[in-house]
């Protein structure tokens, strides 16, 4: 008999129809893949199996867990399940774990809690545990507190305490969006062995082919709260019957059309660079460990210098905490560096003048990674695209309102939304906003610290193709920030691999991607989920 | 979504707080009070300045609806007036809160650094006094009389405001929109105006009711010991000062102003609570 049988699940909260009749299965050892864009069931699904659904939600349809109908189950029997039999880890590894408890307690109190053991029995299991998930107590002893792990290390601690009980079904929400690509390769792994070893089922959610095709045995693709397509994961990828499947496979290797030259560094000769930054070093201060003490400062930047020239599309690839985004905020004037030059189309810029840098501004914009936190709430599209305009006093009213109307139609948007709050728009319409915010000015470089990556597939296939015409369109450079290899090999003309404040390799894309000079790139390249592999 | 709670309209907050039984019940206890303030700038039962020793420490009635006090004067007439004077100090003392302190505070979030420390710490100095105590002083000092009692109770707003618009401040700044505003050239000042304020401003709001229910209560204290609204004009503070010695015959001396002053309060808390439930989204689920 199968572990977990759903049947004809549907959902609603309140008038709002979630899940509309879901059939999945899953036998002991399978790890099945859920697949799906933004609102389309995905987690409602996983909640609906742990009956943690939101007040007012209604749920018909049949949920057999290893013999139990969970939707008829009573709030005290899901208690007993939930953490025993049942187990889920979330996306955010941040703000899962209580930051006031060690990490043994934490561990510890789900055991104690099902495991009917004393308190010493149930530290030392969670040592074990630990340590089978990779913390060494030798390293990791039970009392470190959250906030002295890291990310991945903090994922690891919520893969002990949803695994200690031996769960017959694991849940995994996005478990590894949050972290790098390095970090995620190794959270997979850990999860297909544990799946292995304890003959559990896992269900993967995620919005990433690439993820699941790594690990998943099966798929089940969702759609608007529906299943499009389910069966053997290889099977589903490569023969791709249905139009959706098709469609999120597509946009997932999606590669953006470029119609102008790639703008290589090796051909510039004796151009004027339009962005050179020179031996560029960024501290923050430490702090004090006592009212006298003089920390040395953390030198975020060590020491960076690169050129980008007009019209290049540059990578900036690193791992969280690399420095990549004191960088742009640097080359931005928003942070001060301890030494170094920046120059922009030969002019210097940092260290200059204000109005040097009042006057680069105009040509230099900034979009960022998150479409929903990049404009005040309070203010409508006309006047948030039309900030930059602050920088050009000399236009009249009329001429701004003009340079705006052209800014939005170039990003697919009409004039009629001119009166509209940002929360009036999808996240792919406001990064299209953004996008227009940025283009206003004219500007001659755009720093895109992670545009895409907030965004689901298909959206993220629009955006890029947006940008790419644009940059064919108003010859624009840009310096593209980002985690995604699959993104900068499509997009980009050269690439920057950043490790801890330094630059440690660069070249055109190819180049780097194909014959990396360092390991570290390599073991960077080699992590990325590629869904190209398996189809 | 948690992340569409910040974009509610302010008219989304308005139809949020009609709904709000403490919202509603508030703004009429404190509509009804401003009215009756505004009323008595044009008409009272009776003149509050004329001393009638025939009608003195008459008890209510349909002539005299509160009662008269020792010296024959209208007990209602002279809450009405009373509501006008305890209003006007409260609404100003408050004013000079906000309109110091806020600049204050989102000055010390925007420079961060010396500044933001030295103000602070001043702040601190000045919470570090109990309020109507160091009140008491100022108008000790400088004399009693309405103004000195509305400057008193006014520095004391000013930490009040400074430290809540610098910690909400402190919030807004490393948002993007933020990050946004200053690739686009603007000033700290401007991007305060534009970005912060409003932005802040809903916390305000719901401060500004609190401290003006405290500001009516201080100048009741001050009035109390005599340090407030100087006679003739009538104070409930004063009000309640006169009834001491009469309490025993005459009780209704004290209950009227001591009501209007609980009442008024009361409302404006009420008042405050709604607000704060309608524009903090998470409270009012939860709810």
């Amino acid at each position: 008999m199968a572990l977990l049988q759903i049947k004809d699940l549907s959902l609603t909260i309140g008038d709002d129809v979630i899940l509309k009749g879901i059939d999945l299965t899953l036998e002991p050892g399978e790890i099945r893949g859920i697949v799906g864009e933004s609102g389309s069931g995905k987690s409602m699904t996983a909640f609906s199996i742990m009956q943690l659904l939101p007040n007012g939600s209604d749920t018909s349809g049949s949920v057999m867990f290893d013999g139990k109908e969970l939707t008829q189950a009573s709030e005290k029997q899901m208690c007993g399940l939930r953490g025993d039999d049942l187990a889920m880890i979330f996306q955010e590894p941040m703000t899962a774990l209580n930051p006031l408890k060690t990490i043994g307690d934490q561990v510890a109190e789900g055991i104690r809690l099902h495991g009917n053991v004393n308190a010493r029995q149930a530290r030392e299991q969670a040592a074990e545990i630990l340590e089978h998930v990779g913390l060494l107590a030798a390293e990791f002893p039970l009392n470190r507190y959250p906030d002295q792990l890291s990310g991945g290390q903090r994922q690891r601690v919520l893969i002990a305490i949803a695994c200690a009980m031996r769960p017959k079904l694991l849940i995994a929400d996005e478990p590894t969006t949050a972290l790098d690509v390095t970090v995620q390769a190794k959270i997979l792994k850990l999860l297909k062995s544990l799946v292995d070893e304890y003959q559990m089922g896992l269900l993967l959610i995620s919005h990433d082919l690439g993820v699941v095709a790594e690990v998943a045995d099966s798929i089940t693709i969702l759609k608007q709260g529906k299943v499009v397509e389910q069966g053997p994961t290889l099977d589903v990828l490569r023969q791709q019957k249905h139009a959706y499947t098709r469609q999120l496979a597509e946009a997932s290797s999606h590669q953006p059309v470029r119609l102008t030259k790639p703008v290589l560094s090796a051909d510039a000769g004796d151009t004027t660079p339009l962005l050179e930054v020179r031996d560029l070093i960024v501290t923050y201060p430490r702090t004090r460990k006592h009212l006298f003490d003089r920390p040395d400062p953390l030198e975020a930047i060590d020491d960076l210098s690169f050129k980008i020239y007009p019209g290049q599309t540059t990578a900036l690839i690193g791992e969280s905490g690399c420095g990549k985004s004191t960088l742009a905020r640097t080359i931005l004037g928003l942070q001060q560096p301890a030494s170094g030059e920046i120059f922009f189309s030969g002019d210097k810029i940092i260290p200059g003048t204000p109005q040097a840098m009042q006057q680069a501004r105009q040509d230099m914009q900034i979009v960022f990674q998150d479409p929903y936190g990049s404009f005040n709430p309070r203010h409508k599209v006309a006047r948030l695209v039309g900030e930059p305009l602050h920088l050009r006093p000399e236009l009249g009213k009329e001429q701004r309102m003009d340079m705006v109307e052209q800014a939005l139609r170039s990003v697919g948007l009409g004039s009629g939304d001119l009166d509209k709050f940002a929360h009036e728009f999808s996240g792919g319409q406001r990064q299209r906003i953004a996008i227009a915010r940025a283009l206003v000015t004219q500007p001659k470089l755009i720093i895109a610290d992670e545009p895409v990556s907030a965004l689901d597939v298909s959206i993220r296939a629009q955006i890029l193709d947006l940008l790419s015409n644009l940059r064919d369109a108003y010859s624009i450079a840009y310096l593209f920030i980002s985690h995604d290899l699959s993104v900068v090999r499509a997009f980009c003309d050269e690439v920057m691999i950043m490790q801890s404040g330094k630059i440690l390799e660069q070249g055109p894309v190819d180049q780097v991607f194909d014959s990396p000079e360092y390991d570290f790139t390599r073991e960077l390249l080699d992590a990325a989920p590629r869904l190209d592999k398996y189809i | 979504m948690n992340k569409d709670i910040e974009v509610e309209s302010w008219r989304h907050i308005l139809q949020n707080a009609l709904t709000n039984r403490s919202f509603l019940l508030g703004a009429i206890i404190s509509g009804a009070i401003i009215l009756m303030a505004l009323l008595s700038l044009f008409w009272t039962p009776y003149d509050v300045t004329k001393l009638v020793i025939v009608n003195r420490l008459k008890m209510p009635s349909a002539e005299f609806w509160f009662g008269t006090d020792h010296f024959g004067r209208d007990i209602f007439s002279m809450v009405m007036v009373g509501a006008r004077n305890s209003i006007a100090v409260a609404l100003v003392a408050v004013g000079i809160g906000v309109i110091i302190g806020v600049p204050l505070g989102t000055w010390a979030a925007a420079k961060r650094g010396f500044v933001d420390e030295a103000l602070m710490r001043f702040n601190d100095l000045v919470f570090a006094f109990p309020a109507l105590l160091s009140a008491v002083i100022i108008t000790a000092i400088f004399g009693p009389g309405a103004i000195n009692a509305i400057i008193a109770i006014g520095i004391f707003n000013i930490p009040v405001f400074a430290r809540l618009s610098r910690g909400a401040a402190l919030s807004i700044w490393p948002r993007e929109y933020i990050m946004a505003a200053r690739v686009a050239g603007k000033s700290r000042t401007r991007i305060t105006i534009e970005h912060i304020i409003p932005n802040i401003a809903n916390i305000l709001i719901v401060q500004i009711t609190i401290q003006f229910s405290l500001g009516i209560l201080a100048e009741a204290g001050l009035s109390y010991v005599g340090l407030g609204t100087q006679p003739p004009l009538p104070s409930w503070g004063r009000m309640l000062f006169e009834a001491q010695t009469m309490m025993s015959f005459a009780p209704h001396m004290a209950i009227f102003p001591g009501l209007a002053i609980v009442i008024t309060v009361l409302g404006l808390n009420l008042l405050g609570d709604g607000l704060r439930d309608a524009l903090d989204p998470r409270l009012r689920r939860s709810r």
